[in-house]
C-alpha cells in the first residue's frame, strides 16, 4: 500500500508547475512588472512547495498498512456506487440539453434508486414524484427553464 | 426607521420563509452526513429568487437549527449529525443511554438559542463599530485584511502547514480561473465561454459540500442501520430537567457562547472548533472533569452554545470587511454579490436599515429554533429512519438542478462534478476544505486590490506599509507568516522520530 501523501504530492506539484507554466505566457501590465501572470504563477509556485513538502514526509513515513477494518472478503459495491453516481452527472450533463430535464432526470433516479436496492414499484414511484417535484419546485415556482428536449411537443 | 426594520424581519413571507428554512434545517443536520454547509449550499438556488433580506433569513435560520439538529443523531444514534455536535458526541450518547435522551436535547436547544441569540447580540454591538474603522480604508488594507483572512485560514483549519497551504494554493488557482482584472486576459478558459466570468461560485460549493457528500454516502449503504435510541422519558420532566442544568451553569453557558462567538469570528474556524474549544476549557475549569465524555450536561451545555455562538460570531467579518468566518459566511458572501450588495463597511453607512433587518432576522431565527426544535426531538426517530438509499439520489439532482439554475448553463453542472471530485479527493486525504474555500473567496478580492494598489503607487511595494492601518494590519500578517513558518518545520521535525520508533 503506497502512502497516500505521495501520491498527493506528485499530483499538487504537477499540477502546480503546469498553472506557472502556463501563467509565463500571459502579457504583463504596461510598464510594469506585475500582470495577470502574477497571481497564477504565486498559487502554482506555491503548489509546488506543498506538493514537495506532502511529498518529502510521505517518503519520510513508513508506508503505513491499511486497518484491515473490514474483515472477511472487501465488496466491490462502494466502488459501483460511486461509479454510478459520476456517470450519473455526466448522462445529466451531456443529456439535459438535447433530451430535455424529465427524459434524463426520470431514469437517473430510478436506476439509482434501483442498484441502491429500493423495491422496484417504491423506486419508480419516488423517482415520478421526485422528478415532478423538481419540475414543479424549479420550472413552475421558481421560473427556472429547464430544458424540454425531446418533450418540446407536450411542453406547459 | 424601528418601524421600517420591524415591519421588514416581521413580515408575514418573512416570518413564513424563516419558519419553513427552520424545518429544513432540522431536516438536514439530523440526518448524519449531511452538513449544515451542504445545506446552505444547496438552498442558495433558492434564494436566488428572494430578496436579499429573506434570503439572508433563510441562510440564518438554515445553518442555526442545522447545527442544533446534528445534536439529534448525536444523541440517539453517537453519530453527529454535523461536524460541529462531534465535541460533545459521547457525552450526549451516554446520556441517551442513561434514559435521559430528552432531557439532554432540551439542554442543546436551550443552550443553542441562547448562544445564538448572544453571538447575535455580540455581532449587533461590534459590527458597527468595527465598520465605523473599516469605512477609512483603502485598496492597501484591503489588500493586507484578506491576507489576514486567509493566514488566519491556515493557522486555525487543522491539518498540516503545507496541507493546509495546499489547500489555500488550490483555492487561490481557482479563483485566477477567467478575465483577469488588470488587463483582461482570459486564464486558463481552455477556449470555453462560460469560463470567462471564472467558475461560478455557488456550483463550486455545491459541487465541493453536497456532491462529495452524497459520493461519501453511497460507499456506506452496506454498513448495518445503527440501532436507534427510543427516547421514553416524559417530555415535560425532561424539560424541567434541561431548564434545571442551564440555570446550574449559567457561567458555563454564558462564557462558551461568548467564547464561540470569537472562534466564529476567526475567518477559517466555524461552529465545529468553536465547540471543541470550550468543551475542552469547560472541562478544564469544571468541578467535575471526570464526568466529561461519560455524560456531562455541563459539557453538552458548552458545546450547544458555543457552535451556535459561532455562526453569530462568523458574521462580523463577513459583514463587515466582505471576509467570511467560515463556509456557511462564504456562500452568504456569494450570494449578497450575485443580488449585487458588496458586503464591506459602506453597507452600514448607506443601507443602515439592512443590516438593521438582518441582525433582527438573526433573532427571530433562533427564537423560532426553539418550538420547531421541540417538534424535531419529538418527531426524531422518524427522521432518523429516512434511508441513505433514498437520499443520496434526491440529493444529487438538486444538486444538479441547483447549479443550472443558478449559472443557467450546463457548465456548472461540469463544475459541480469537477470541483465536487476535488473535494472528496481533498477530504480523503486530510487536506482541509477551509483555506480553499477562503481562497477561491478571497483570491480575487487580494489581486483586485493589489493590482488597484499597484497602479496607484506605480509598481512600488513599500506603498503597502505607507498608511497607518495598512502598517499595522501588514506587520501582523508578515508575523503570522513568520509562525506558520516556525510550526511547520516543528511539524517535520516532530514526524522524525515516528519513523525511526
Amino acid at each position: 500500500m503506497i502512502n497516500k501523501d505521495i501520491i498527493t504530492g506528485v499530483i499538487l506539484t504537477g499540477a502546480g508547475a503546469w498553472f506557472a507554466w502556463e501563467a509565463q505566457s500571459f502579457p504583463t501590465m504596461g510598464g510594469m512588472t506585475y500582470g495577470p501572470g502574477l497571481f497564477p504563477t504565486i498559487a502554482g509556485l506555491g503548489l509546488v512547495l506543498c506538493g514537495v513538502m506532502i511529498l518529502v514526509t510521505g517518503l519520510m513515513q513508513p508506508a503505513v498498512e491499511e486497518a484491515p477494518a473490514e474483515t472477511g472478503p472487501k465488496s466491490n459495491w462502494p466502488l459501483i456506487n460511486a461509479l454510478a453516481i459520476i456517470a450519473s452527472v455526466v448522462f445529466f450533463a451531456l443529456g439535459l440539453d438535447p433530451l430535455g430535464f424529465h427524459v434524463v432526470a426520470f431514469p437517473v433516479l430510478l436506476v439509482l434508486l434501483l442498484l441502491f436496492r429500493i423495491i422496484w414499484w417504491k423506486a419508480l414511484l419516488l423517482a415520478v414524484f421526485v422528478t415532478f417535484l423538481v419540475h414543479f419546485i424549479f420550472y413552475s415556482f421558481l421560473h427556472v427553464p429547464l430544458p424540454w428536449g425531446l418533450l418540446e411537443p407536450i411542453a406547459w | 426607521m424601528l418601524s421600517d426594520v420591524l415591519l421588514t424581519v416581521l413580515a408575514p413571507s418573512n416570518l413564513i420563509i424563516i419558519a419553513a428554512a427552520t424545518f429544513y434545517g432540522c431536516f438536514v443536520g439530523a440526518v448524519p452526513g449531511l452538513t449544515a454547509t451542504m445545506a446552505v449550499a444547496l438552498l442558495v438556488p433558492f434564494t436566488f429568487f428572494l430578496d436579499p433580506i429573506p434570503a439572508i433569513s433563510a441562510i440564518v435560520a438554515t445553518t442555526t437549527t442545522a447545527i442544533f439538529a446534528g445534536d439529534i443523531s448525536g444523541t440517539l444514534l453517537r453519530i453527529p449529525g454535523t461536524p460541529a455536535s462531534a465535541a460533545y458526541v459521547d457525552d450526549a450518547h451516554a446520556l441517551s443511554q442513561a434514559g435521559k435522551a430528552r432531557t439532554s436535547l432540551f439542554v442543546s436547544l436551550i443552550t443553542a438559542a441562547i448562544g445564538g441569540v448572544i453571538g447575535v447580540i455580540i455581532l449587533m454591538l461590534v459590527a458597527p463599530q468595527l465598520a465605523r474603522i473599516a469605512i477609512s480604508f483603502s485598496s492597501f488594507e484591503t489588500f493586507w485584511l484578506a491576507c489576514l483572512g486567509l493566514t488566519c485560514a491556515i493557522f486555525v483549519g487543522g491539518g498540516t502547514v503545507p496541507k493546509s497551504f495546499a489547500s489555500l494554493c488550490i483555492g487561490l488557482a481557482i479563483a485566477c480561473v477567467g478575465i483577469d482584472v488588470a488587463v483582461g486576459h482570459p486564464r486558463y478558459t481552455f477556449g470555453t465561454f462560460d469560463l470567462l466570468d471564472g467558475i461560478s461560485f455557488i456550483p463550486a460549493m455545491i459541487g465541493i459540500f453536497a456532491f462529495s457528500e452524497v459520493l461519501r454516502n453511497v460507499q456506506i449503504l452496506d454498513k448495518p442501520a445503527e440501532t436507534i435510541i427510543h427516547a421514553t422519558e416524559k417530555v415535560g420532566a425532561a424539560m424541567k430537567a434541561a431548564l434545571a442544568v442551564v440555570f446550574k451553569y449559567p457561567k458555563t453557558v454564558g462564557g462558551s457562547s461568548v467564547l464561540g462567538t470569537l472562534v466564529g469570528a476567526l475567518p477559517g474556524a466555524g461552529a465545529d472548533i468553536a465547540a471543541w474549544i470550550s468543551y475542552a476549557l469547560t472541562r478544564r475549569f469544571s468541578k467535575d472533569p471526570e464526568k466529561f465524555g461519560k455524560g456531562s450536561l455541563e459539557g453538552v451545555a458548552a458545546g450547544g452554545s458555543a457552535n451556535n455562538a459561532a455562526i453569530g460570531g462568523a458574521w462580523t467579518p463577513a459583514l463587515v470587511f466582505g471576509i467570511p468566518g467560515d463556509s456557511v459566511t462564504a456562500i452568504a458572501i456569494g450570494v449578497l454579490l450575485l443580488k449585487g450588495l458588496t458586503p464591506g463597511p459602506r453597507i452600514f453607512v448607506d443601507q443602515p436599515e439592512l443590516t438593521s433587518a438582518l441582525f433582527g432576522s438573526f433573532l427571530v431565527a433562533n427564537i423560532m429554533m426553539v418550538p420547531v426544535g421541540i417538534l424535531a426531538i419529538l418527531a426524531s426517530t422518524f427522521i432518523l429512519k429516512v434511508p441513505r438509499a433514498v437520499m443520496a439520489p434526491v440529493i444529487l439532482l438538486f444538486s444538479m438542478v441547483g447549479a443550472f439554475a443558478i449559472a443557467g448553463t450546463v457548465t456548472a453542472i461540469w463544475i459541480v462534478l469537477a470541483l465536487g471530485l476535488m473535494g472528496y479527493y481533498m477530504e480523503k486525504v486530510g487536506i482541509p476544505l477551509a483555506p480553499a474555500i477562503l481562497g477561491i473567496v478571497l483570491g480575487k478580492i487580494i489581486e483586485d486590490n493589489f493590482m488597484v494598489s499597484m497602479i496607484k503607487a506605480q509598481g512600488d511595494l513599500s506603498a503597502f506599509f505607507d498608511r497607518q492601518y495598512s502598517m499595522v494590519l501588514g506587520i501582523i500578517t508578515l508575523g503570522l507568516w513568520g509562525l506558520l513558518v516556525l510550526r511547520s518545520i516543528r511539524e517535520i521535525s516532530r514526524s522524525k522520530p515516528q519513523t525511526e520508533g
